[in-house]
């Protein structure tokens, strides 16, 4: 039951009201369909790995799914939302890591999405790693950084948004370095690819929209980012010195209101597990190049926190300057 | 490339593609026509639903949708003066009028025909030409969108007319609407008033929905009102007030215009990021220059309503060239039939003619197709469309149109601040229009100022604030050049005519 628009969601309510009368009723949660916000637009990413996830899910925990788009302002309107709903399991939402770690600093937020949200389970997101176009002249990230530092003030490259950790990364990196070189915002990935095919910026630091590119033989990688490369032979972040620097992946997270009963976290958290083994789930997430996380309890906290440290850190130091 | 095109004939011809193909341009004209309802968001809406279809079908659907949409929006701008599309709102300006005419079928058939010609030839040029203008394409990096924007520019700034200051208040106030949202440069809000629910800025369809449709269907219903009150309701016959069909041949004198319109918006559709909108303002503008009946324009002239619908359809074909060979979506649209392509395991980039000729071609073949079909579709649509709205009492019909606009606002993003801002540009657009301040110019400066300031932003970063950048490549110059001429035209005529004079 996938929709997008009002008109949908409401449509699939009705229906899978009819459903769920049809159905025996069982004994505690889930008695009716979730609702499930996601943060980003419909047919991107986010929406498409969604959808065969929630699917499975669907089967999984015995209950309709209905996914409504709430999008915006790095899916803290979607945040926002599951916040303010009743923590009873049948509201939940799609949001990203980086909208607990790097969006409340730049955005003044009604709510905190760290502590006002259930963070329940990671699934799936985009790697990174910086990328050349294939014909550019260098062969190493080494090669790369030794041009740019040759040659002050010539060099640029892009990333997305100014306040994306990989645009962050690679400033500090320039600062440790030495390196005088120019990093120019562009508003998406498709964006950011269109000026290093068109030779306007040397490379992109790249958020998940490199990959099909290098797939295509249009561009090539030069560093991962993330803790292992996403190409063989492409050095880590880590081999290149700055293992401070590793994201570790910026996964999509599914979340709950606040103080949401600890046995219903749990019976979300099996079905979750279950489904995001699922088949089809699999292979549209290797279609879109995503990293599986599968993170839940401890585990994802403790990610959280270390990348909200490193966002910490980057931001502080580039206020510096 | 011919054994790719028979093989792609024969995946295509068959009657579930076709079937797919007609459905899609009928759910496309519709949603396409409901002011609030666009085709990428009925795309998103339908993606899911075509999962289970083979590819072919599930793609041609989805371009069915695509070219509907795009033609759909005419038909409530011309009818209702209430653009379905952001496209359409060039439309508006010759399709109002000439409806309130009692030449509403011509305002329909003409925006049919230029569809369909926009389409053809946007196809062709996507079939035959596709590597060639994606090379191009790519070459127009930021420093060239900025004489390119400016050049879009100097050519609508003669759709205005005489009202140049209106004009350009109109413009402003787009333009500062625009700023709203997080600046692409620095990362921190600006003129969100500490809300971080405007942090993305204002939605392109509410506002649009809110400037064209609110105003006309409060002075609609308060019209209606009046009639009613004073007892002087009108019986009016449909068919009288519809008018007579367009003959093709009304139209091949502005062949020219068409062919001119639909190469423009060939160009501005190939490049990602300016869109449709722009190129149907653009060819309005250009037509209105090189017409021999430039007065006309704003007063139901065809040849304007030729124009701009040849060239926001002139866009469909060439938006789908970076996408395919470059793998770069322009447009919302086009990002969503990336990810459908995606999840069918055919990935747009520079491998896909090896990879996958003959389903790319049966695309081709399906879009070539989807344009002829538009015809009968469209006709059969319009037929009932511009009989029923005459018949349904105004009040019922405007009613329901304001009950769209807001639940249609709230659709888009499911997100209530998209309603506040599409009521707020319906206060706006009703004091505009007091003081008879065009609203044209307040929607292009709105579309064109984020694009223009982020690409001025951007190559001045790259360069690292060295203004050279913008003259430095031939593209840049030769854009340059024709904006300069463009503008100077004007006034260097005046003043040979003038000599002229003069010297007699």
């Amino acid at each position: 039951m996938h929709f997008k628009t009002g008109y949908g969601s409401i449509l699939a309510l009705s229906f899978s009201l009819i459903l769920a009368g049809t159905q025996c009723a069982f004994a505690g949660y889930p008695e009716k369909p979730i609702k499930v916000y996601y943060g980003y637009s419909a047919g991107g990413t986010c929406h498409t790995s969604l959808q065969p996830l929630m699917k499975a899910f669907e089967k999984e925990i015995g209950t309709p799914v209905v996914l409504v788009e709430k999008k915006g302002a790095s899916a803290t309107i979607c945040g926002g939302a599951v916040s303010k709903a009743k923590p009873d399991g049948y509201t939940l939402g799609v949001i990203k890591a980086t909208t607990i770690t790097t969006a409340p600093h730049v955005l003044k937020l009604p709510y905190s999405p760290s502590t006002d949200l259930t963070h329940i389970y990671a699934y799936a997101g985009p790697p990174s790693g910086f990328a050349v176009r294939a014909d550019a002249p260098w062969n190493s990230w080494k090669e790369y950084t030794a041009y740019a530092k040759e040659n002050p003030g010539k060099v640029a490259w892009t990333a997305v948004g100014t306040t994306g950790t990989q645009f962050l990364v690679m400033k500090y990196i320039g600062e440790q370095e030495g390196i005088q070189w120019n990093g120019v915002p562009a508003q998406g990935g498709s964006a950011a690819m269109k000026l290093v095919l068109g030779g306007q910026v040397t490379g992109y630091a790249g958020s998940g929209s490199h990959i099909p590119q290098i797939k295509s033989g249009n561009a090539r990688e030069l560093l991962d980012f993330g803790d292992k490369p996403s190409f063989e032979g492409v050095p880590t972040i880590a081999e290149e010195g700055y293992p401070q620097l590793t994201i570790h992946g910026e996964p999509y997270i599914i979340v709950g209101p606040k103080e949401l009963p600890a046995d219903i976290e749990k019976q979300i958290i099996t079905a979750l597990e279950k489904a995001s083994q699922d088949q089809l789930y699999l292979n549209i997430v290797e279609k879109l190049d995503m990293q599986p996380a599968n993170l839940s309890g401890k585990p994802l906290e403790e990610m959280l926190s270390s990348s909200g440290k490193l966002v910490d850190m980057l931001l502080q130091s580039s206020k510096q300057k | 490339m011919l054994e790719n095109l028979e093989a792609g004939f024969f995946i295509i011809m068959q009657w579930q593609n076709i079937l797919a193909i007609v459905c899609g341009l009928y759910m496309g004209c519709t949603i396409g026509a409901l002011p609030g309802l666009s085709p990428s968001m009925a795309i998103a809406l339908a993606a899911p639903f075509t999962f289970g279809l083979p590819p072919v079908a599930a793609i041609s659907f989805l371009l069915g949708i695509y070219k509907g949409g795009v033609y759909g929006g005419s038909i409530s701008a011309i009818l209702l003066c209430t653009p379905g599309t952001p496209e359409a709102a060039a439309t508006l300006f010759d399709g109002y009028p000439l409806s309130q005419q009692g030449r509403a079928r011509h305002a329909l058939d003409a925006a049919l025909y230029a569809s369909i010609g926009g389409d053809l030839i946007g196809t062709v040029i996507l079939v035959t030409a596709a590597p060639f203008v994606a090379h191009y394409a790519l070459k127009i990096g930021p420093a060239e969108m900025v004489p390119m924007i400016l050049l879009a520019m100097t050519i609508i700034i003669t759709t205005l007319g005489q009202e140049k200051i209106r004009g350009f208040i109109a413009a402003t106030l787009g333009a500062i609407i625009a700023l709203v949202g997080v600046d692409p440069v620095l990362g921190s809000t600006r003129l969100t008033f500490n809300n971080y629910e405007l942090s993305d800025g204002i939605s392109l369809i509410p506002f649009l929905v809110g400037l064209f449709a609110i105003p006309e269907v409060i002075a609609t219903l308060i019209n209606a009102w009046n009639e009613r009150r004073s007892g002087k309701e009108k019986e009016i016959n449909p068919i009288e007030i519809q008018g007579e069909r367009l003959k093709l041949r009304e139209i091949i004198p502005y062949t020219r215009t068409i062919i001119q319109s639909a190469l423009v918006g060939c160009c501005l559709g190939a490049l990602p990021g300016l869109g449709s909108t722009a190129a149907a303002f653009t060819c309005y503008g250009l037509a209105k220059k090189t017409s021999k009946h430039p007065e006309k324009f704003g007063k139901g002239s065809i040849e304007g309503l030729l124009a701009c619908e040849t060239g926001n359809n002139g866009t469909c074909g060439p938006a789908l060239i970076p996408l395919l060979t470059l793998g770069i979506p322009g447009s919302s649209t086009t990002a969503v039939l990336f990810g459908a392509l995606l999840i069918y395991g055919i990935i747009p980039g520079p491998k896909i003619f090896i990879d996958n000729g003959p389903m790319v071609y049966a695309i081709f073949i399906g879009l070539l197709l989807g344009g002829f079909l538009l015809y009968p579709v469209a006709t059969s649509i319009i037929r009932y469309a511009a009989k029923g709205i005459y018949k349904i009492n105004k009040g019922i019909l405007f009613g329901a149109i304001l009950l769209l606009c807001f639940t249609g606002s709230y659709a888009i993003h499911n997100n209530i601040i998209d309603v506040y801002s599409m009521a707020a540009a319906g206060v706006l657009s009703c004091i505009l229009r007091y003081f008879s301040i065009p609203l044209g110019p307040t929607l292009i400066a709105f579309i064109l100022e984020p694009i223009m300031e982020r690409s001025f932003r951007q190559a001045l970063m790259i360069s690292g604030n060295q203004y050279e950048i913008f003259f430095t490549s031939p593209i840049a110059l030769v854009l340059w050049g024709l904006a300069a001429a463009i503008l100077l035209w004007g006034p260097v005529k005046a003043l040979l005519v003038h000599k002229r004079i003069a010297a007699s």
